[in-house]
């Protein structure tokens, strides 16, 4: 219900703002007796990258494997709405999920290593999504392959068709992933970390290609990071999530400037940046998902909690631009 | 000048590849260190800042005496590490301490954190057996951890907890010297920053000698007084870390300044392609293939780690002139 208002307002906002092409609405995620994401609402346009930030724990990863249908019943419970082009995320069949899953919606996992198998060749690998869903022949699929290789800059393609993922680098592991993820040119992707195993100069390279490759097919991006500053430097817009919760959301260079809510403020004078001086981190933990406090769940360890925010939870308001959920935002 | 703690004299260390096959081929040289110069005073703080592949694990492991050097000396206190005695050995273990980059993997799963405390205080006969339990729970304290962890077993713990029993375990026997491998990697900002500060009011307040090795300039810059910047082996920039910062002058270094995320800049792909193999070095400068201001002499001559000015050290035969 938030979610309608809060959709209202930007609408409002953006007046020429098309149908989104994924809207999540008041989403909820049940393992047992944990609620491991509490009521997150979010909308992402076509072309739009979002980026997903917050300490581990926080459900970014969550919400990612939620959105493409890696978590569902009867392993946790889902409660609330996903609408990828107005198609219901949370009913949908396997069997339709498996139709969308590397065709419309593609992935990046952040350990390549572990994501290719490692029995097949990496041509192999590359040309499965187009047998399934595109249906090319043999000989197309390793010509498609070949490009693919060749456009996330994979030097001598048709050599290393037949190489095994363990005889490339990490980075290029993580490049052949990519090849994988827009094979079928899809309208979402979803990057799970995809440059946290790699090193800073190869991680420049990885984002500059995938956010190159993501405006050339005209596609979104939800990227799940932890590092502030490349979230402003690839997202459009910025989540920020704390235990489940997304407690502020808005236009990158404001959430991440000028944030307001104390939680995004707190990690931001965590980051350690070129010639920091000081580092003021947040005191305490993250609450264990069995024992989350009923109000705002970040109001113990937060520098301005008082009486309510123990009591109760704080809805998404609009301000300045973007949504914060916080009962004393200045 | 005070004589420095640690002197490394040209060092090198090359690994012996060995070919599949049964035909007796000559085996294939991996350089992991190449020449390597290196003093460092009492009370210094220093960052290795590499990437992957460049040697800054090796570095430290013939600093700790774990491997030879293949060629070249590396001296603490005037001694040659590789003629220690059995007693300066001894010695040598209790002064120089390490944390390891993976905290948990370098303790016992079995033994309470108490145990693991207590382990170098028994091995080094710092105390009475009595007073041991006090000085854990002195340590423990130190690094801002409750006692209420001294029966816990590692795995109880979290991240940000297993790493600073690790610091404990390094400041149980007294070092003077801390070295430590990527001991902030992988944790949250919001506890990296927590043990980041631990660190460096630890290096403040004791004067303890700290050798940090990093992927991470901003972590590099945080804790450290210098930074050395290695690539493929060699030590290519070396100097106050103020000035790195500000005016780097080897391309590599500005590349890896470039790259580093920043909120008030675009992001930039300051590099193209990966660090080559050590195994088959080219000819002349190992960076020229990546180097976006190689010339023609970069390929042929090898540059030496020479003095650029008062305090800075550059390997590169054009440094790069001003400010980025």
């Amino acid at each position: 219900m938030d979610c309608a208002v809060a959709m209202n307002l930007e609408a409002a906002a953006m007046p020429e703002s098309q149908e989104p092409l994924l809207e999540v609405c008041n989403l909820s995620l049940r393992r047992g007796q944990a609620v491991v994401l509490d009521g997150v609402s979010l909308a992402l346009q076509p072309g739009e990258t979002l980026g997903l930030i917050g300490e581990s724990g926080a459900g970014k990863s969550t919400l990612a494997l939620a959105l493409i249908g890696l978590l569902r019943a009867p392993e946790v419970r889902l409660a609330g709405s996903m609408r990828f082009r107005g198609t219901e995320l949370t009913r949908l069949r396997e069997a339709d999920y498996r139709r969308l899953r590397g065709n419309k919606i593609g992935l990046i996992f952040q350990d390549a290593t572990a994501a290719l198998n490692p029995c097949f060749t990496v041509g192999e690998q590359i040309a499965e999504p187009l047998k399934r869903h595109l249906g090319l022949s043999k000989w197309d699929r390793r010509e498609r392959a070949a490009e693919l290789m060749h456009s996330v800059g994979i030097p001598e393609p048709r050599l290393r068709l037949d190489a095994y993922p363990h005889e490339l680098s990490g980075g290029m592991q993580q490049r052949v992933m990519i090849a994988i993820a827009l094979a079928c040119n899809p309208e979402l992707l979803l990057a799970d970390e995809p440059t946290s195993a790699l090193d800073v100069t190869i991680q420049a390279q990885i984002m500059e290609l995938i956010l190159d490759r993501v405006r050339a097919l005209n596609s979104s991006a939800i990227f799940v990071l932890h590092d502030l500053a490349l979230g402003a430097q690839v997202c459009d817009r910025i989540a920020v999530m704390y235990a489940g919760q997304i407690v502020e959301e808005g236009p990158s260079e404001r959430v991440l400037t000028s944030p307001l809510h104390p939680y995004t403020r707190g990690l931001k004078s965590c980051v350690v940046e070129l010639g920091s001086r000081t580092l003021v981190p947040i005191p305490g933990q993250v609450p264990p998902l069995n024992a989350m406090p009923a109000g705002c769940r970040f109001a113990p360890r937060c520098p301005k909690a008082k009486a309510i925010c123990g009591e109760q939870r704080p809805l998404a308001e609009t301000r300045d631009g973007r949504q914060v959920a916080c009962w004393f935002i200045d | 000048m005070q004589e420095p703690i640690f002197s490394l004299l040209d060092v090198e260390r090359t690994y012996e590849l060995r070919r599949p096959g049964w035909l007796n081929r000559a085996p294939r040289q991996l350089k992991a260190l190449d020449g390597v110069r290196l003093d460092l005073q009492r009370g210094d703080t220093l960052a290795l800042v590499g990437e992957s592949g460049s040697g800054k694990s090796t570095l430290i492991r013939l600093m700790l005496g774990l491997e030879p050097a293949s060629d070249g000396r590396v001296l603490y206190g005037q001694r040659d590490l590789a003629q220690l005695d059995a007693e300066e050995k001894k010695r040598f273990a209790r002064e120089v301490a390490f944390i390891y980059q993976n905290a948990r993997g370098s303790m016992n799963p079995r033994m309470r954190i108490e145990d693991i405390l207590a382990e170098p205080i028994r091995l080094h006969r710092l105390c009475a057996d009595s007073a041991i339990p006090e000085r854990v729970a002195a340590l423990l304290d130190r690094v801002g951890l409750p006692a209420g962890l001294r029966p816990r077993f590692p795995s109880e713990l979290s991240g940000g907890q297993i790493r600073r029993v690790a610091i404990a375990r390094a400041l149980a026997a007294e070092p003077q010297v801390i070295m430590a491998d990527e001991s902030v990697a992988g944790l949250d900002v919001s506890v990296q920053a927590q043990v980041l500060n631990l660190l460096r009011d630890l290096c403040r307040e004791s004067g303890i000698t700290l050798v940090f090795i990093t992927h991470d300039l901003g972590v590099a810059s945080y804790l450290c007084e210098k930074i050395a910047v290695l690539y493929l082996g060699r030590i290519v920039e070396q100097g106050p870390t103020e000035a790195i910062l500000n005016t780097p002058r080897h391309p590599y270094t500005r590349a890896l300044l470039q790259a580093f995320p920043r909120f008030d800049m675009p992001l930039k792909a300051s590099l193209s392609g990966e660090i080559p193999s050590p195994v088959d070095l080219p000819k002349g400068c190992r960076f020229a293939g990546r180097c976006p201001e190689a010339q023609a002499a970069c390929r042929e001559t090898d540059p030496a780690l020479t003095m650029f000015d008062a305090e800075r050290q550059v390997a590169c035969l054009f440094p790069v002139a001003s400010a980025q």
